[in-house]
């Protein structure tokens, strides 16, 4: 009814702009990402430490990254309850990404912030899903 | 200044402002009695950090000084699950309450304990059946202003009960799924700085006169 009334053109949802958190080029090689890893996260930096312990003890109930059909990893994106494929993607700056085939750097992506000995450590780049969720931190298992 | 404004009520407690909260204290337990256990529909939301809007409770449920009747000694904390109440006993027949949601967990048992441990920003792992929904959630996750605990926890006895913070303003007043005692955060921190470990703790079912 309203609607019919309205002398405004309609506009499409915008999505919120992303931000990309400061971090060093990190190097992913998509095929070490495949199976079990205890999953916790953290807001504050000071909290890493033993959030680490706690994804490590976390392996009973662990987060399960399957290869994907097309090359890529099966992971879930922001709030979807059904893992898709995703991928590595690099920055010029080297900076990586995992997320849909596309461009790094998109909304539904995770950068990561670290990985070496076996602690994977990504933040969402939708500012909700990161405010939410905090900084991801897997340890495999 | 949450605090001085309590403060500054309590002394005011014989004036008729009070009387008036205290009639409206008395006309409670009827109604709290045919709002039943109903649990609001409403699941754990881990990262949700609400405003402060949020945060401003319907003025029944706000922190205020009332007449309480009891035979606790000052310091105690006795909660009305049925009323959704948590009274912090005061010198005079006087108390602070302070508006409170109930988990399934705090409908469980009622008695005596003690806080034997207080915790500021808890952690929080989400319950099995909720990793099995979203898998995608961090079995752990370091307190935070997000998190389903909320701002402060107060442990009861040697048991899993505790009184905590939410994140979930809307659940005060409410029968809920998940957790025990909540208060929102604003509150749940003043109460925090108001109790010692070791306070008395009463867990009342239903509401007595």
């Amino acid at each position: 009814m309203l609607g019919a009334c309205t002398t405004t053109v309609p506009t499409v949802p915008t999505q919120p702009a992303v931000v990309i958190p400061p971090g060093p080029p990190v190097t992913v090689d998509i095929a070490t990402l495949p199976g079990k890893w205890g999953l916790a996260s953290y807001s504050d930096e000071k909290d890493r430490a033993r959030t680490q312990a706690e994804a490590r003890s976390a392996c009973g109930n662990p987060y399960v990254i399957a290869k994907g059909p097309q090359g890529g990893v099966l992971m879930h994106l922001p709030d979807q309850a059904q893992p898709s494929e995703v991928f590595v993607k690099v920055s010029p700056d080297g900076r990586s990404f995992i997320g849909p085939r596309g461009a790094p750097g998109m909304i539904q992506d995770r950068v990561v912030m670290f990985y070496q000995g076996g602690v994977l450590i990504t933040e969402w780049l939708d500012p909700s899903a990161r405010e939410r969720y905090g900084t991801l931190l897997f340890v495999r298992c | 200044m949450h605090r001085k404004s309590l403060k500054s009520l309590l002394a005011q407690a014989a004036g008729v402002a009070i009387a008036a909260v205290v009639g409206f204290g008395l006309a409670l337990p009827g109604a709290a009695e045919a709002k039943q256990r109903k649990e609001m529909a409403i699941q754990d939301q881990p990262g949700y950090v609400p405003s402060a809007a949020e945060e401003r409770l319907p003025a029944q449920y706000r922190p205020q000084p009332v007449y309480f009747r009891t035979t606790e000694p000052p310091g105690t904390i006795v909660v009305h699950t049925n009323e959704r109440f948590l009274y912090l006993v005061q010198d005079g027949g006087r108390a602070i309450r302070y508006g409170i949601g109930v988990g399934r967990d705090g409908f469980t048992w009622q008695g005596l304990v003690k806080i034997t441990r207080k915790s500021e920003w808890p952690d929080w792992r989400p319950p099995p059946e909720m990793i099995q929904r979203q898998p995608y959630l961090p079995r752990f996750m370091a307190g935070g202003p997000g998190n389903p605990l909320g701002a402060r926890a107060l442990y009861l006895g040697d048991t899993v009960y505790r009184i905590h913070g939410t994140n979930q303003p809307q659940t005060i007043g409410h029968a809920v799924s998940s957790g025990c005692f909540r208060l929102v955060n604003p509150d749940v921190i003043d109460l925090y700085s108001r109790v010692p470990v070791g306070t008395k703790v009463v867990i009342l079912q239903s509401a007595k006169l």
